[in-house]
């Protein structure tokens, strides 16, 4: 039974009051009969009896027929169709205006006997185009990642089933993520602009769970969209991957380092974890996990500093192996150079303000090539100091700055270098306090007056989530709460400067605050950092790491993350712009890869920066730039890696209720093989356009209405010929 | 200039203003078309010879021919005696009704006229009767010039009058004609023909020769509209809104029975009837009455 009533041009109806034309011409056009005198009436009349009865039905099934002409002319172009199955309306093809969703997330490279996700959703995919009719179906192509990319968008030009198989059979594996519900949300909207019958939708997956991150909210009346979902996945697949990798971005030339590796489903069997730095061999481990475990490896980058690229990868193949390595990059630099500041110096060496801090930073010595390099200066120095050589400027029990020293720190700090400001009795809280304010304080925090609390207090050390405090989680490195605190400076807060209390003394006043100061960091410490305020510095251990890691923490700053995802795009700073003549862009291994595409244009030289398109593919990347002579040239690395929540192949329940639920309100059919899907689709709902039965009966009233307003006005034009 | 024969045109004799002089244009173009006709002429007039056979009047004998050739022959003359003519022109309203230039009275008025002059000058009486809804004016036969020329004025004055029922009409022509003639009635006969053929059998019965001249209009004849229109009648007022292109067949075909019907009851009754509109030629009337008086 076909159900009847839905149009594709339904705006078009209007033109049905055309059907009215013929009435309305008729009875305007209507004229009194012309009055004729005539002797013979009574003839006319007879005849009149006999014929006007005839002559009325045919006049009023000519102006029916006219007026049927006009009002199907008008259904004609508003395209009525009719619903039924498949197999009632077209037999064997379906008429549908849908948007074909192909997954090509790299998940779907997983490999199933002897083909991939990807090329058994193709076949499908092409099996399925092909039982659209030709010339009434149309599709377009979307293709599924993280963000959904078009083919064919335009409903327009999607008449090209052919074209469209090929685009279809021409589809890489995007190396991105899946957002199903993105992609589908898309697809419906592309389907609620368009005008057509059998709005479908096709989405060939693997139905990973990581693919849905929500179902697509029903969208209330007049959708009508059907939901096909062709489900290529496997059940229970294993795959082992790398899902991470934990390195720092910089690290000391020659000084032994930390990787940190995610890798899941290894197995109870044991898989070789390797790391590789530069390309050679630097550790490894064997992880034997069945689910997802961090594996520590120590490594060392060479003794020069320099750019290095890293690589974490499992030995071996598995049925996805796309995501067996992860890269990274990191520079390596000789030496940390701090700058201390000196606010009270005394001959007495254990008395010395920097005593403790000098100590703990370079056990060796100051210059001594350690991994912190020392250099001191007292306040009145700052001026005409050469700030531009140092990482890191500390300010220890300043009691106040000129104008242009602060101008000069300020612009050090701006500049990606890091500050330290600790309390002291020298410390001038009024000369501090114009820091913390105005459109962009320096200090995150307003310095006050020191207390001097009637007991000494603690560090309340918490979560130790932040970066400075990591190395004290778990116990190690010694307890910060040991350290008893006699006197500090009262730290407030700034209104509306964001900033971040690193530790806070168990009395709740803030201990130590961090904040940012253009692209550098500040880091404000209450008390001293000898003992004059406070026990810290006899804690050794606690006390040095500390030191460390504040250091560390500023320095961090000046480190740009370089690492990406695929699908993102880049941004590197390049130093000396002025000096940049031209720039390449290189993916590891160099020669063998892609060959080097010259990115100077994507160069902004005002800004120092190089904006590189979104990368396409994992790997590791060399930006090589060529200076003007005399200036040397240097390579940058960069490491672009996957999304590796994709690697997460557990999968959606794929009965039809579970992906009705994520696709509330909506006709939805699920299949798992190919053959599946080409039943649901000749036993869904389809639709056939009645045009062509349309035309064949308005031809039909055309001709009728011919041959009976030629028949009446042959009669007239007998008359006539008579007449003549 | 026409030619003589021209003015057996109508559309030619429409033409013409003085009445008179359309009567005699009329005559004399048809005579110049019978130029080789059989018409031999009347009354006394020299006919033909013919052998004598036994039984034949003796003072038929033509005595100069047996002097010369010493054989009997017949002398044979045309000479009838006078005869009666009767116009009898229907002047009812529905007589007025015209499309070619002419209406049906004017027609049957310039028939009559021609008539006039040709029965008189054949030396018969001609008299005149004309009606509408009762008789309008009659003349007695005669055959003298003078009442050539009272036809003529009253056929020129005769205007279609009001509605009038033929056979009654007829009827009483019968009562007005007493001297058996010849009756030639110029009417468009729209009355019921029974009672009409009632009437022509009355005046049959009476004795007379009758022609019936049947005029219809060309329009009627051959209803040659096309469009809706309202007719209506000239007569009874009688109003019809049709399409006259679906309704022509019909009303040809109730005419073709009309016509038919008078055709055939008259022929019965021995009375000539001549089914003529005015898009014809006059001399098919004026031919119509030669073949009848030669008969006579």
């Amino acid at each position: 039974m076909l159900a009847f009533g839905n149009y594709l041009n339904p705006n078009l109806l209007w033109l049905g009051l055309g059907a009215l034309a013929p009435i309305i011409i008729h009875l305007a056009a209507r004229s009194r009969p012309k009055v004729t005198p005539f002797p013979a009436v009574r003839f006319i009349l007879a005849s009149h009896r006999k014929s006007s009865a005839k002559f009325k039905l045919k006049q009023l099934l000519l102006l029916l027929l006219r007026c049927a002409a006009l009002g199907l002319f008008a259904f004609l172009v508003a395209r009525p169709w009719t619903k039924g199955t498949v197999a009632d309306v077209q037999r064997t093809k379906a008429t549908v205006t849908a948007v074909v969703l192909l997954d090509t997330s790299y998940s779907m490279g997983h490999r199933q006997a002897d083909k991939t996700a990807l090329q058994s959703a193709k076949e499908m995919a092409v099996a399925t185009v092909d039982a659209f009719t030709e010339g009434k179906s149309r599709a377009c192509l979307l293709l599924v990642g993280s963000t959904p990319r078009p083919v064919i968008s335009d409903f327009e030009h999607a008449y090209e089933l052919d074209a469209l198989k090929k685009h279809i059979e021409d589809a890489r594996s995007s190396y991105t993520g899946t957002n199903c519900t993105l992609a589908v949300k898309e697809a419906i909207r592309m389907l609620k602009q368009a005008n057509g019958v059998g709005k479908s939708i096709f989405l060939f997956t693997d139905m990973t769970a990581q693919a849905w991150p929500g179902p697509v909210p029903a969208s209330g009346r007049g959708e009508d969209i059907t939901i096909y979902v062709a489900d290529v996945g496997a059940d229970n697949a294993r795959n082992p991957a790398v899902l991470g990798v934990k390195a720092p971005s910089a690290a000391a030339a020659g000084a032994p380092f930390e990787v940190r590796a995610r890798v899941d489903a290894v197995g109870s069997a044991g898989q070789q974890v390797k790391l590789v730095i530069d390309g050679a061999k630097a550790g490894g481990k064997t992880a034997n996990a069945e689910r997802v475990e961090e594996i520590p490896i120590i490594a060392s980058a060479g003794g020069a500093a320099d750019e290095h690229w890293g690589a974490v990868s499992l030995a071996g193949h598995d049925d996805l192996e796309v995501d067996n390595s992860y890269s990274f990059t990191f520079r390596s630099s000789a030496t940390v150079k701090v700058t201390l500041v000196n606010g009270a110096p005394a001959s007495v060496r254990r008395r010395d303000e920097l005593f403790y801090l000098r100590t703990g930073l370079a056990p060796g010595g100051t210059g001594a090539g350690g991994l912190v390099g020392l250099s001191e200066i007292r306040p009145n120095q700052i001026e005409v100091a050469q700030l531009a050589g140092s990482d890191v400027l500390v300010l220890c029990n300043v009691a106040a700055l000129p104008t242009a020293a602060w101008t000069k720190v300020r612009h050090f700090v701006s500049t990606g270098h890091g500050l330290i400001v600790f309390g002291g009795d020298q410390v001038q809280a009024a000369n501090y306090a114009p820091l913390a304010q105005g459109e962009a304080p320096l200090l995150p925090c307003v310095i006050g007056q020191a207390v001097t609390p009637s007991e000494p207090t603690r560090f309340e050390p918490g979560q130790l989530k932040h970066p400075i405090l990591r190395k004290f989680q778990g116990g190690r490195n010694g307890d910060l709460a040991e350290a008893k605190f006699r006197t500090y400076l009262a730290l407030s807060r700034v209104a509306d400067v964001p900033h971040q209390t690193v530790l806070a003394f168990k009395n709740d006043a803030p201990a130590l605050v961090a904040g940012r100061y253009g692209e550098g960091k500040v880091l404000v410490f209450a008390s001293s950092c000898d003992q004059d305020w406070n026990s810290f510095p006899q804690q050794g251990q606690s006390y040095v790491v500390l030191m460390h890691e504040a250091v560390r923490f500023l320095v961090s700053s000046a480190e740009e993350k370089r690492d990406v995802t695929v699908g993102s795009a880049p941004t590197l700073r390049i130093t000396n712009p002025d000096t940049v003549r031209h720039i390449s862009l290189t993916r590891l291994p160099k020669g063998a890869g892609d060959p080097a595409a010259d990115v100077t244009a994507r160069f902004d030289k005002r800004e120092g920066r190089l904006n590189l398109a979104p990368v396409a593919e994992p790997g590791v990347y060399v930006v090589d730039v060529e200076r003007t002579m005399g200036r040397g040239n240097e390579s940058l690395f960069f490491a672009a890696n996957l999304e590796t929540a994709e690697s997460n192949l557990e999968r959606l329940a794929t009965d039809e209720a579970s992906v009705k639920s994520l696709l509330p309100g909506r006709t939805v059919h699920v299949a798992r093989t190919q053959a599946q899907l080409l039943d649901q689709i000749s036993r869904s709902e389809s639709v056939s356009e009645l045009s062509s039965h349309l035309a064949g009966l308005m031809l039909a009233i055309l001709l009728a209405e011919m041959y009976l307003a030629n028949h009446m006005r042959s009669r007239v034009r007998s008359v006539e010929e008579e007449e003549e | 200039m026409p030619s003589a024969e021209q003015y057996l045109k109508p559309e030619v004799l429409a033409k013409v203003a003085r009445f008179d002089l359309k009567a005699k244009f009329l005559i004399e173009g048809f005579f110049s078309g019978l130029h080789r006709s059989p018409f031999k002429g009347f009354s006394a007039e020299f006919s033909d010879h013919r052998k004598y056979v036994p039984g034949d009047d003796i003072k038929d004998l033509d005595w100069k021919v047996y002097a010369r050739t010493n054989k009997y022959y017949i002398k044979r003359f045309q000479a009838e005696t006078n005869m009666e003519c009767h116009l009898v022109v229907d002047a009812s309203a529905s007589m007025g009704y015209g499309t070619t230039g002419l209406s049906k009275l004017e027609y049957s008025t310039y028939i009559a006229a021609a008539l006039a002059f040709l029965v008189v000058s054949q030396q018969d009486t001609v008299g005149l009767v004309t009606f509408d809804d009762a008789i309008r004016a009659v003349l007695d036969p005669k055959s003298k010039r003078k009442h050539i020329i009272r036809i003529l004025k009253i056929l020129n004055d005769t205007q279609p009058g009001r509605r009038g029922k033929v056979s009654e009409l007829l009827h009483r022509v019968a009562g007005v004609i007493d001297k058996r003639g010849l009756i030639v009635v110029l009417s468009d006969l729209l009355d019921e023909p029974g009672d009409v053929i009632d009437a022509f059998a009355h005046l049959r019965y009476n004795g007379h020769d009758i022609i019936v001249f049947h005029v219809l209009d060309a329009a009627e004849a051959k209803f040659p509209f096309s469009e809706a229109r309202r007719f209506e009648d000239v007569e009874t007022g009688e109003t019809v809104i049709t399409d006259a292109a679906s309704v022509r067949a019909g009303y040809l075909e109730a005419l073709g029975q009309f016509v038919e019907t008078y055709r055939s009851e008259l022929y019965k009754r021995n009375i000539d009837f001549y089914n003529i509109d005015t898009s014809m030629s006059f001399d098919k009337a004026l031919m119509a009455y030669l073949l009848k008086r030669s008969g006579r």
